[in-house]
């Protein structure tokens, strides 16, 4: 049976405590007066009717105590008891509060603002459906293990004979210029096949998806993403079905995505991938990757081993296309977020060691609270408190200072999130956004509560341990005792060793920032503007047009005064743009059927080099002049020139791209340069002028005499002057372009080192404390040594030497385990090994500096001990 | 065994008797102690303190209910009423408490 009121009166009794208090106290009173009228009645005095009527009501408190047993709200009246004491004893000692909750704000915040990155980039769901079952499939050479892009027929293979998949789509990466209705803009994209967002999982929230008849006809249709229809459609409805204009040619649209869909990374626009000249070739490999589904049942691994035995079947069969090559399996969160998870995990883990120590100096100080209130908990023991009861109140106590700190670290987090916000800038993809979700207010209550149970156990249970007798007998100077201070050692040596595990954490992710900065890149990447530009295939049909437009905009730009020089080729470095081309050498043998070689390959403009600060080695750049003729002339780099010609004069030998084309003198040799992934060796390389295809997109290199940055509306006024449906793209200075490379490492570099200063700091600083404290029991004792003839310096040394051990014994401890864990640092590592020498030579003497300093302070004050002071303070 | 004072009520038993007391009126809980004196014949003292206990736990089960009334004398008394499932417990207990009476009394009968 529910019986509603008598939960309804307990709950009265633990909201409204006291108006039932004084209910039972007016009932009471009710019942003894009128046994006393009617006592009185009967003929006795006053007085003697009153004492007849108590005598018959019995014990007034035991009932009392009866009645509020009974109500069932006992356990919340201790709880009200014991939370006002320790708020009142933490208003009486503010130093240790405020001291303690900061903190304490510090460490739960820390943890709850990486957990909230964490939240979003592991744990959220991405907006696909089940993204976890998705997978993004790239082909991959198994020896030399580069190109990640597939071919449509290898796609086809897969689609058909991998049979883990439900169903495999294809993608790739498209950018396009959207003119009319307002400024014409760039946007990233897809063309994609018509499986693709069946196995997304997502409909268009307006109109329909893409149709294989579409894709197969080639038609010019067009999805939306809802930023982009929100933002330049103004969200109308009647979008669909009209005509805008991409890449200079009328597209209908045939829908509009949900909001947060973006697809690959930040694409919002997506067309049928329409098929094209190259398309049947298996070794031409340029297509973005398929995405599959897995199907019901099937495990990644599965899924995996039946990609590679496909592919092994697929290069056995066509030899030539396919030897070597095999499919790559990434799940979509991977893709998407590559190193920074792991980064992420090790925020995450290294914020949990900081609290930890956080949580070791808070026991700590519980711990010297607990040993001074002995005689206070001795007397309530003797006066009937059970043990279960005093602990109670303990851990009452570090409950109220860890939900204080937790409150606190709740700000501290927001915060927290705001500058990680900051720091990942527009490096994630904007359905990514990292916030406080209210996932993470419950992440810092749970924490704060487990902060409570780990500080206040071990003082609780300790302080409670209490022989009566003896801590009243002992007249109040209470020390914690041997077995306390062993265990306040060991937490400072756990503070320790954490603090050195951090260190070396930091110090390797701070050797290899430095390697990343100071990589030879071979060019000067400050003062350098990159804009990428694509000409629409409609109005720029004419391969001399696209050759003036080149022209034009260099001539334009060079004639500011802000440009010291202009030159363009496809792609600058690191810009994402890398085409791997096979060639020939006159003379050498012919390679085998699918080993041949491959080099980077760039049409380029003559001025390229020059801007880019590119010494040219041996011979001539490429030059205005080759621009008639230009699959004459050939630029290689020094990796190719060593490849090929070592110990040789490179120039004026012959290089080809393929059997059909003519043989091409080389004419110089630029020095090498990186391009693709900054912490690469340097690769051959091969270069021709642009006029060999007359590329309809280049990327431009501005050297400019200040700030780079600074040069963009100008670079911006410039091209709309020629042509204002031609916009710049991915506009960015190279250091921008460079920092963007290396983030994923600085944050983490800049994260991890905060809080391996601040463990550091707390760890010191609880070791001051032990040190003091033990100083400080110890007075009476220095006292009588040096009153005995003790020589202070031999106090100092003992001193030192206590605090000495505790940090050998944590640094040793810390070094082992750093040196065993160091190995999860690998992938954000770069020119350093994860058991780096350096790094686990100078974190061990930085420790012990800081621990000898720590404790020479309170070595001093105890060498100092006035025996006369010491021994009449009792 | 120590002779106890026969009139001492056994704690069972007392919320028998409370829940009869108000089966006839609402009652505060000096009247009830009166009340199960008088109906006694005296023969039952309440002590009179552990009658609040008692009250309070069969309100808490949701067998009466306590209201604050004007008394007789015109001060604030707490009046407890008989709730539809008190009456039901009452009858229960009763027919319970009769049974438990004369299997006693089938023991001591033959003995």
């Amino acid at each position: 049976m529910t019986n509603l009121y008598g939960l309804y009166l307990k709950v009265r009794a633990v909201l409204s405590r006291r108006s039932v208090e004084q209910e039972m106290e007016e009932e009471l009173r009710h019942h003894l007066d009128l046994e006393t009228q009617k006592n009185m009645q009967r003929g006795l005095p006053a007085d003697a009717a009153r004492r007849k009527a108590l005598v018959a009501f019995g014990s007034m408190d035991m009932n009392r105590e009866a009645m509020r047993d009974g109500r069932g709200s006992r356990w919340f009246d201790d709880a009200g008891t014991d939370i006002r004491y320790t708020l009142r004893w933490l208003r009486r000692s503010p130093a240790f509060t405020v001291v303690a909750v900061l903190t304490l704000a510090l460490g739960i915040g820390a943890l709850t603002a990486i957990f909230a990155v964490v939240n979003t980039v592991l744990l959220e769901p991405l907006p696909y459906a089940e993204s976890d079952r998705l997978a993004v499939i790239y082909g991959r050479h198994v020896e030399h293990g580069d190109g990640n892009n597939i071919s449509y027929p290898d796609y086809e293979s897969w689609q058909e004979r991998v049979k883990s998949f439900s169903s495999l789509g294809i993608f790739q990466w498209e950018s396009h210029t959207i003119s009319g209705d307002g400024a014409a803009e760039r946007l990233a994209g897809a063309d994609v096949s018509s499986e693709l967002f069946p196995i997304l999982g997502v409909e268009p929230m307006l109109g329909r998806s893409i149709t294989k008849e579409e894709q197969r006809q080639r038609q010019r249709v067009a999805i939306l993403g809802y930023g982009l229809w929100q933002r330049r459609y103004a969200g109308e409805r009647s979008i669909l079905g009209r005509a805008i204009q991409v890449n200079g040619e009328p597209h209908t649209v045939i829908g509009v995505m949900p909001p947060r869909f973006q697809f690959p990374y930040r694409g919002e626009i997506w067309r049928p991938l329409a098929p094209e000249p190259g398309f049947e070739r298996r070794s031409s490999r340029y297509l973005a990757g398929a995405v599959g589904r897995l199907g019901d049942g099937v495990t990644r691994e599965q899924a995996e081993a039946e990609l590679t035995r496909v592919s092994e079947a697929m290069a056995r069969e066509f030899p030539e296309a396919n030897r070597g090559w095999s499919g790559q399996y990434v799940t979509i969160r991977e893709d998407l977020f590559g190193p920074l998870r792991q980064a992420i995990v090790v925020l995450f883990i290294a914020a949990g060691l900081v609290l930890l120590i956080v949580c070791g100096n808070l026991a700590n100080l519980l711990l010297v609270r607990g040993a001074a209130r002995q005689r206070e908990i001795a007397l309530r023991a003797a006066i009937g408190a059970g043990r279960g009861r005093l602990v109670r109140q303990f851990l009452t106590e570090s409950f109220v200072l860890s939900f204080l700190g937790g409150a606190a670290g709740v700000l501290v987090a927001l915060w927290g999130v705001r500058i990680l916000r900051t720091m990942a800038g527009d490096q994630l993809p904007a359905f990514v956004e990292i916030r406080a979700q209210p996932s993470v207010y419950a992440f810092a209550f749970g924490v704060a509560t487990v902060v409570a149970a780990l500080t206040g156990l071990l003082p609780a249970l300790r302080g409670t341990r209490v022989q009566s007798q003896t801590a009243l007998k002992s007249g109040g100077r209470m020390t914690v005792g041997v077995s306390g201070s062993r265990l306040r050692g060991a937490l400072i040596v756990s503070e320790v060793a954490i603090a050195v595990i951090l260190l070396a954490g930091s110090m390797l992710l701070m050797k290899t920032m430095s390697a990343l900065n100071s990589v030879d890149l071979g060019f000067e990447p400050r003062n350098l503007l990159t804009a990428r530009y694509a000409l629409p295939a409609t109005t720029y049909e004419d391969r001399a047009r696209r050759q003036v437009f080149l022209n034009s905009i260099e001539e334009s730009l060079r004639s500011d005064p802000a440009v010291v020089s202009v030159g363009a080729a496809q792609g600058t470095p690191f810009g994402g743009w890398n085409v791997g081309m096979n060639y020939q050498v006159q003379g050498e043998a012919l390679p085998k059927p699918g080993e041949e070689p491959s080099t980077h390959f760039q049409m380029i403009s003559p001025s390229y080099f020059k801007a880019m600060n590119i010494p040219i080695v041996r011979g001539r750049g490429i030059e205005a002049s080759d621009a008639s003729g230009a699959m004459n002339s050939a630029v290689v780099n020094e990796a190719f020139a060593r490849r090929h010609f070592a110990g040789q004069d490179p120039i004026g030998k012959h290089v080809r791209l393929g059997p059909d084309d003519p043989w091409a003198t080389v004419v110089g040799v630029v020095a090498d340069f990186r391009h693709f992934v900054i912490t690469d060796a340097m690769t051959p390389a091969l270069y021709f002028h642009h006029a060999l295809w007359s590329p309809g997109q280049m990327t431009l290199a501005i050297r400019t005499r200040g700030n780079a940055s600074d040069a963009i509306p100008m670079l911006q006024r410039k091209l709309a002057e020629l042509d204002r449906d031609v916009p710049a793209f991915r506009v960015e200075s190279m250091e921008t372009v460079i920092a963007r490379r290396t983030w994923v490492q600085r944050i983490a570099r800049d994260i991890l080192g905060a809080f391996a200063a601040v463990a550091a700091l707390l760890a010191v600083i609880g070791l001051y404390g032990v040190i003091s404290y033990s100083v400080a029991q110890q007075k009476h004792e220095f006292g009588i040594r040096i009153a005995l003839g003790a020589s202070p310096n031999g106090l100092l040394k003992r001193v030192i030497g206590q605090g000495l051990v505790l940090a050998l014994l944590g640094i040793a401890i810390g070094w082992f385990v750093a040196f065993l864990s160091a190995k999860t640092l690998t992938e954000l590592l770069f020119q350093v090994q994860p058991a780096d020498l350096a790094t686990f030579v100078i974190v061990p003497l930085v420790v012990m500096g800081m621990a000898a300093l720590a404790s020479s302070m309170p070595a001093l004050k105890a060498a100092g001990t006035d025996p006369m002071l010491a021994l009449r303070s009792d | 065994m120590a002779h106890q004072s026969a009139s001492d009520i056994l704690r069972g038993t007392l919320d028998l008797l409370v829940l009869k007391t108000l089966a006839l009126e609402a009652m505060h809980g000096w009247g009830i102690s009166q009340r199960i004196q008088q109906m006694s014949a005296g023969a039952l003292e309440v002590n009179q303190g552990s009658l609040y206990p008692a009250l309070q736990r069969l309100e808490h089960q949701g067998l009466i209910r306590g209201e604050w009334q004007a008394s007789e004398n015109n001060r604030r008394a707490k009046y407890y009423r008989l709730t539809p499932v008190g009456r039901r417990a009452l009858n229960e207990e009763t027919d319970n408490w009769r049974e438990h009476v004369r299997a006693v009394e089938l023991v001591l009968g033959t003995a």
